[in-house]
């Protein structure tokens, strides 16, 4: 049993450490609902985000949605939806749902939407960078185009 | 023993039969379902750790992060294997351990370990999918006929 422990200790201690090491500090207006899960960037930051806050409002209003993070280019916004979890069945049809109605309040943007927990993790991560002022304009576009390559990537 | 076979034997036999039903020790039966889904739930744990890792550090989505931690769980499991621990945990765990894609490196490596004294071509390569050898034939084979199906249904089916 002794040997178990130890193989266990070697496995989970790494990967504990690891997750806890990468941090950036967080300056954003958070919710503390976990089933409001919600942030907002404020508008000092390069590109003007009030346009990816209100669509995050937007989204949060519906049920099944639990939580969101967005970040917008002048062209574009990229969206990371969170559904309840007896919702996580058909994610994929909410999604659809949710970027079919936001192409049609939002024509003149282009919108990409994924419930996809990788965005979730990567938004989150990029939106603390423009909140912090840590990326300038064209990183932020390049790191938005290569998040939607990302998400168009079959394989 | 099926009824209709019981019918066959002889009286003594039928004795006997009778005897060995009342000796035999029962199977604790809910007892082994749920060590079987406490391991086995943990096993998955493990494996979603395993996915939400790959996810976080890496450039994998949630469409194909299940390749890497399929491969991590059956590497982990072959050396656990390997190293005689992962015995121990399926003598406690039963199905827990053998259904989740762990029973399957270790049914490869517990083969090749069986048949390494006949030599590592004849013994070790001819014998080591042994037992896995069904599950990829079949597992194969499945993934043929719903893709068959699938395609039918997009083709023609409009779905």
């Amino acid at each position: 049993m002794l040997k178990l422990n130890k193989l266990l200790y070697s496995i989970i201690f790494p990967l504990l450490i690891l997750s806890s090491c990468n941090t950036e500090e967080d300056n954003r207006f958070t919710s503390e609902d976990a089933n409001n899960d919600i942030t907002k960037i404020s508008n000092t930051s390069p590109v003007d985000q009030s346009f990816s806050n209100e669509v995050k409002d937007f989204v949060m209003k519906k049920d099944e949605v639990t939580g969101v993070r967005g970040v917008n280019t002048e062209t574009r916004i990229l969206l990371a939806i969170e559904v309840a979890h007896l919702s996580q069945f058909n994610e994929q049809d909410h999604e659809k749902k949710v970027k079919k109605e936001l192409e049609k309040k939002y024509p003149n943007k282009k919108i990409i939407v994924s419930s996809d927990q990788k965005f979730f993790f990567e938004l989150d991560e990029l939106e603390k960078q423009v909140q912090n002022n840590k990326i300038k304009r064209d990183e932020l576009t390049k790191r938005v185009e290569s998040l939607e390559k990302l998400i168009n990537d079959e394989a | 023993m099926s009824n209709n076979k019981k019918k066959n034997l002889t009286p003594t036999q039928q004795e006997y039969q009778a005897l060995a039903g009342k000796r035999e020790v029962k199977r604790p039966l809910f007892k082994n379902c749920i060590k079987a889904f406490l391991v086995g739930g943990t096993i998955c744990v493990i494996g979603q750790l395993i996915a939400t890792f790959y996810m976080y550090f890496f450039k994998f989505t949630e469409q194909n992060v299940g390749n890497p931690t399929v491969a991590t769980l059956i590497f982990i499991t072959m050396i656990l294997t390997g190293i005689g621990i992962y015995d121990h945990i399926a003598q406690f765990a039963g199905a827990g351990t053998a259904v989740p894609v762990t029973g399957f490196g270790n049914a490869v490596i517990s083969a090749a370990i069986e048949h390494r004294t006949e030599g590592f071509v004849l013994g070790v390569g001819g014998n080591m999918f042994k037992l896995a050898g069904t599950v990829i034939l079949f597992g194969v084979f499945s993934a043929f006929i719903v893709a068959l199906i699938k395609t039918i249904l997009i083709q023609w089916g409009g779905l």
